[in-house]
């Protein structure tokens, strides 16, 4: 078997190297090279952005999109004003050493490792093929994400590695299954079907904030003299949200929202391209997922309880001492992981069946993901969940073409998880404390 | 009563370990104490004791006339109390501008503040947009100093701010503290440093295995080399 | 504590008096086939008369079995959870290991059962490695990830297309037809019955004796405080690595039989659910303690058999006139089984012994201070009778502990009278008991016993109170 796989790596290597005629593998390499390459040059340029993994490498590949490539990425280097440091006092330029954060080091390493892998799809696909891969691992990414990002915001606040965050994520599916079949007469039209849908998902939302909050004053608070049991409660807790929902809804999944017509004809959700093999769902996701990344990024960067929070995940004794009722923060934020993961699942239930296992299916990779972007960094969850996610995709494709075989996209992330693990114990972007 | 602090015989646990065994200190309004005594003698959880991070289980912490030995800590840091910790404890994550801004009590206090703390600390200003984790030591002191000075504190802890830094930056550490002084601050000050403490402060608490021993006039103090062998070796 | 007393007991009754519950339950194991044999063999459970292979019997020994099973696991879970103190996650893979070695040695292979168990450690061994190298680096919360992935790996592993020639997917293997190893233990039941208990009773023996042991005492100062052992001079490093090891190899053992009892194996003992089951058990019965994890396996298993029932209808016609409450357990039990356990975990965080030590701890305590204390001052006599319960040696034992070393017995039996009526009362009923092998003759036996020596005793204190024998003086 591992046989095959070098030989297969090797293969596609020759391959690229003799075949240069294919124009998708070269254009692949191409955005994979402007978005490392110019990720590390506007990372170098603009010093706020230089320890952040994910703006940098965004930027790149955006500017790769564009049509700039690396030239054009030099020229921006070239002509912004050095008032693009980000310095107040030009003198001051020598105090800073012009070295990277070891975090863009990792996060360019990792998309690099992404752009390899994307490349070796590329060789070997249709470029059909290639883009139904492509953006079923996104997709896949933003499902992981969304169960991800709670986890990693408590797990990097409160140390609390909160095992119910799947159930939360499951919760929400069934809330908005039952909220959006109340409203079903709403479906005649277009605008009620949207409105039906997006109250569901504000439904879902409000459900998990009051989830989070209750399990946060009732559980979680009494036990933070003790983690490990914490942990273990946490455990419990999903436990029965899970038998929970066996009990009120059966174990066998129910179908899926429906977002068609009654007639059954395609909405915009369901039929935005119609023809392709892209499922729209996927679109959508992916967008959703985008929306809350930059959303709770921009709350944690440019808020003041975002600042509150990235300085709890280092010191919240310190945080306290400077007049801040830390406790408080983390009711909000162990509330704010909780609603985040139950609109996930509320958005999921428009593709997915809710099933009682549909939290803990994505609770493992989730995990993976939190835990190879490094505790407390959000950023470095965002980036290894599309990374990982896209991984998993392409990894599921190959053993479905090569060996006819499914299921391997979460068992790569898992080992991916476990290399990581055995070669830098605090994830990619963590900091050992 | 006259002083602006006063701990009245703090027992503080840390775990099950008796660390405070009995600390008693009067910080005078509008002085500088300083707290003196060997490694492990105490000095830092007495801090963090008024603080309110190692709660105290028996004993009275009185800040102008009201008890708050049992608040919360961000209740106690409301109150107009400023804590700078030892370890330059700064946000590394942050930026300066983070670091100073999240001290901020009340809207505005960063701005009413800036021109005084970029004043006794100009390097700040330079580095207003880089990361805590990108300074050098001394400019990470000068930080944790400066934050505490953004809201409007009347007294400040200060722990062991010579800690590991060059001659150079202590001196002008020292002068920052003199200058604040001079603003109507009070400061109850941890510091190994014999020398620099000597300097700054006008009144000593000598703390021994948990207690506090000796307390007095600092001039005293300087000329009293017998106490200082017993309590706090040949410095 | 026990070096505080002023009498120390006699090496025998101290046995007693620490292992008596352990002997006890080693016979109820030894004698439960039999008992259950017996039992349906009534007529008035309508079931008609069974011998031990008996349908009914069978399915209940198959309870026991799996019960040990799995309260082999919970203790070998217990020991890198509650005494190693390293959080692991991933311990369904050293179960599931067991189990799927021993189908694939032997029926794709045909190795012997011996050969088969003694691979399947010695792989147990090399994943306990992986596990090793992981804790030196590894810490926390990312420990318990790194084995919980770990194991998950394998689970998925086991299921898909890839391996399906090995493991044959989702289905699993079983013995079946010429597949099926001519061994007695997949065919006889007893005899199996008998391997699963003797294989607990050692486990339990084994890692009790290994805590009470000095590398036992380095292993739970490493968890309580991990630098400080080191400073200490300690290798860390090793004795983490044997709890490692020890822990994956009784849960491999357990594996092991499992998948002789279940005679099939399936992914279902990769998965998660196998890691959750000992943590529950270990939790709910006290993490961290030696009888914590059998009596946690006990409560879970018997409370699933009993309660999963599709219909439990609790009889409370002793309370309120004919008033059956029909519960269906069924779906229940799950969601219940959680919800105890979280207000455990919240209330409780030490399990059922922890908890029962606790309040023992504190009972003796308020004895002794409104109880004993007072009546030592004013009657010794009293005193005597409150000792099982304060934790003050028994003048019997310390009666029997002079027997040891007296010159003469007839005038250690002039000297202690008392303790020779109580050594009757007590000795002759289970000797009785033993030779008739029915607990009623103990019973009988001993009520009778007590109708004489009572009055007898009754004597015997008035005697000596009023001067007629004096037990000071030797004859």
């Amino acid at each position: 078997m591992w046989d095959d796989i070098v030989e297969v790596i090797i293969g596609n290597l020759l391959y690229i190297a003799e075949e240069y005629t294919d124009p998708l593998p070269l254009l692949v390499m191409y955005y994979g090279l402007t978005t490392v390459i110019g990720g590390l040059i506007i990372s170098r340029r603009f010093v706020t952005l230089r320890r952040d993994p994910m703006a940098g490498s965004f930027i790149g590949f955006g500017a790769a999109l564009l049509g700039f490539g690396i030239p054009g990425i030099y020229a921006v280097h070239q002509l912004t004003p050095e008032k693009a440091l980000g310095l107040v006092d030009e003198a001051s330029t020598e105090d800073v050493q012009f070295r990277f954060d070891t975090n863009v080091l990792w996060g360019m390493g990792a998309f690099g490792f992404l752009w390899i892998l994307l490349t070796i799809l590329a060789a070997n696909t249709e470029p059909s093929r290639f883009l139904v891969v492509v953006s079923g691992g996104v997709y896949r990414g933003m499902l992981i994400f969304l169960v991800a990002a709670g986890l990693s915001i408590i797990f990097g606040l409160m140390d609390v590695l909160n095992f119910a965050q799947g159930s939360l994520f499951m919760v929400g599916a069934y809330v908005a299954w039952e909220v959006y079949g109340e409203l079903g007469d709403w479906r005649e039209t277009s605008l009620g079907l949207a409105a039906a849908f997006l109250i569901a998902l504000i439904a879902a939302t409000v459900v998990g904030t009051i989830l989070g909050l209750i399990m946060e004053v009732l559980f979680i608070r009494p036990t933070y003299s003790r983690p490990f049991f914490q942990v273990v409660l946490t455990f419990g807790l999903a436990l029965i949200l899970r038998e929970y929902a066996i009990s009120r809804y059966g174990p066998a999944a129910l179908f899926n929202v429906d977002l068609r017509f009654p007639d059954g004809s395609s909405t915009i959700l369901t039929g935005l391209f119609p023809g392709t093999s892209i499922q729209n769902y996927w679109i959508f996701m992916s967008v959703i997922g985008f929306i809350m990344i930059f959303g709770v990024q921009y709350l944690l960067q440019n808020t003041r309880i975002g600042i509150i929070i990235r300085a709890g995940v280092q010191d919240s004794d310190m945080v306290e001492a400077l007049g801040i009722n830390v406790r408080l923060i983390f009711t909000l934020v162990f509330a704010l992981g909780a609603a985040i993961a139950a609109l996930g699942g509320a958005v999921a239930s428009g593709f997915l069946a809710p099933n009682p296992d549909i939290g803990d299916q994505f609770l493992l990779q989730a995990i993976a993901v939190v835990i190879v972007g490094g505790l407390g960094s959000y950023s470095g969850t965002a980036v290894s969940s599309i990374v990982l996610g896209i991984t998993g995709a392409i990894a599921s494709h190959f053993a479905l073409v090569e060996y006819s075989s499914d299921a391997l996209g979460s068992t790569s992330i898992l080992i991916i998880l476990l290399i990581v693990l055995y070669i830098k114990p605090t994830g990619l972007f963590g900091r050992a404390h | 009563m006259n002083d602006m602090l006063t701990v009245d015989n703090i027992h503080t646990f840390i775990g099950q370990f008796h660390i405070l065994e009995g600390v008693t200190v009067q910080v005078p309004h509008n002085t500088i104490t300083v707290m003196l005594g060997r490694n492990g003698a105490g000095k830092t959880t007495t801090l963090r004791s008024i603080m309110g991070l190692n709660p105290i289980k028996q004993g009275e912490i009185i800040f102008k006339d009201q008890s708050i030995g049992r608040m919360r800590p961000y209740r106690i840091a409301d109150l107009g109390i400023g804590y700078v910790p030892e370890h330059r404890a700064i946000f590394r994550d942050l930026t300066v501008e983070e670091n100073l801004k999240i001290a901020e009590r009340k809207r505005g206090d960063f701005a009413n503040r800036a021109p005084f703390v970029f004043d006794l600390f100009p390097d700040l200003k330079r580095l207003y947009h880089l990361g805590g984790g990108q300074l050098s030591g001394g400019q990470q002191q000068m930080l944790t100093i400066a934050r505490a000075l953004i809201p409007d504190n009347t007294l400040l802890l200060i722990d062991e701010p010579s800690e590991g830094l060059a001659p150079i930056i202590i001196e002008r550490i020292i002068e920052a503290i003199e200058q604040l002084s001079k603003h109507e601050t009070t400061v109850l000050l941890v510091e190994q440093n014999f020398r620099m403490a000597s300097l700054l402060a006008e009144y000593f608490v000598i703390v021994e295995e948990g207690c506090s021993v000796a307390s007095g006039k600092m001039a005293d103090l300087v000329n009293d080399k017998e106490m200082i062998h017993r309590y706090l070796g040949a410095a | 504590m026990r070096e505080n007393r002023l009498h120390r007991r006699h090496p025998l009754v101290q046995f007693l008096l620490d292992n008596g519950i352990y002997i006890i339950i080693a016979i109820v194991m030894w004698r439960l086939p039999f008992w259950l044999g017996e039992y349906f063999d009534k007529p008035i459970t309508e079931l008609g008369p069974r011998d031990v292979r008996g349908n009914v019997a069978l399915s209940w020994m198959a309870v026991a079995i799996e019960l040990y099973i799995v309260a082999i696991l919970a203790m070998s879970y217990n020991l890198i959870l509650g005494f190693g103190g390293l959080l692991s996650f991933g311990h369904a893979l050293f179960f599931g290991t067991g189990v799927y070695a021993i189908l694939i040695l032997m029926t794709q292979y045909s190795h012997s059962l011996m050969l088969s168990t003694g691979m399947a450690l010695g792989l147990s061994v090399v994943l306990g490695f992986m596990v090793v190298l992981a804790a030196y680096r590894i810490k926390g919360v990312y420990f318990a990830m790194f084995t919980l992935a770990l194991a998950q790996v394998f689970y998925e592993l086991s299921r898909v297309n890839l391996t399906r020639e090995i493991t044959n997917g989702d289905d699993g293997i079983r013995f079946i037809g010429d597949n099926t190893p001519e061994i007695g233990l997949t065919v006889n039941r007893l005899d199996l019955y008998y391997l699963c208990a003797i294989v607990m009773a050692l486990t339990f023996v084994f890692i009790r004796r290994l805590m009470n042991s000095p590398a036992g005492k380095v292993i739970l100062a490493i968890r309580d405080n991990e630098e400080r052992t080191q400073t200490m001079g300690y290798n860390v490093a090793r004795y983490k690595a044997l709890v490692i090891l020890l822990g994956s190899l009784l849960g491999t053992l357990s594996g092991v039989l499992h998948a002789l009892s279940s005679k099939g194996a399936e992914p279902g003992s990769l998965s998660v659910a196998r890691t959750v089951d000992p943590l529950i058990m270990t939790i709910i019965g006290g993490l961290g303690t030696n009888p914590g994890p059998v009596i946690g396996a006990a409560l879970l298993h018997l409370g699933e058999v009993f309660l999963s029932k599709p219909d439990l209808h609790v009889d409370l016609n002793f309370l309120v006139y004919r008033y059956t409450a029909v519960v269906d357990t069924r779906s229940e039990w799950a969601l219940a089984l959680g919800i105890v356990f979280v207000i455990i975990v919240m209330v409780i965080p030490y399990g059922v012994v922890g908890q029962v030590n606790k309040i023992w701890i504190q009972v003796r305590r308020w004895l002794r201070k409104f109880f004993y204390d007072p009546l030592i001052r004013q009657n010794e006599k009293l005193a005597t009778w409150m000792e099982p319960f304060t934790g003050e040696p028994p003048q019997v034992a310390i009666a029997l502990a002079q027997l040891s070393s007296t010159e003469s017995v007839s005038q250690w039996v002039f000297k202690n009278p008392h303790a020779v009526l109580t050594s009757i009362l007590v000795v002759v009923p289970v000797i009785v008991g033993f030779l008739q092998f029915d607990w009623r003759a103990t019973a009988s036996t001993f009520l009778f016993l007590l109708v004489i020596i009572v009055p007898l005793r009754l004597i015997l204190w008035g005697a000596q109170k009023f001067g007629f024998w004096d037990t000071t003086t030797a004859p």
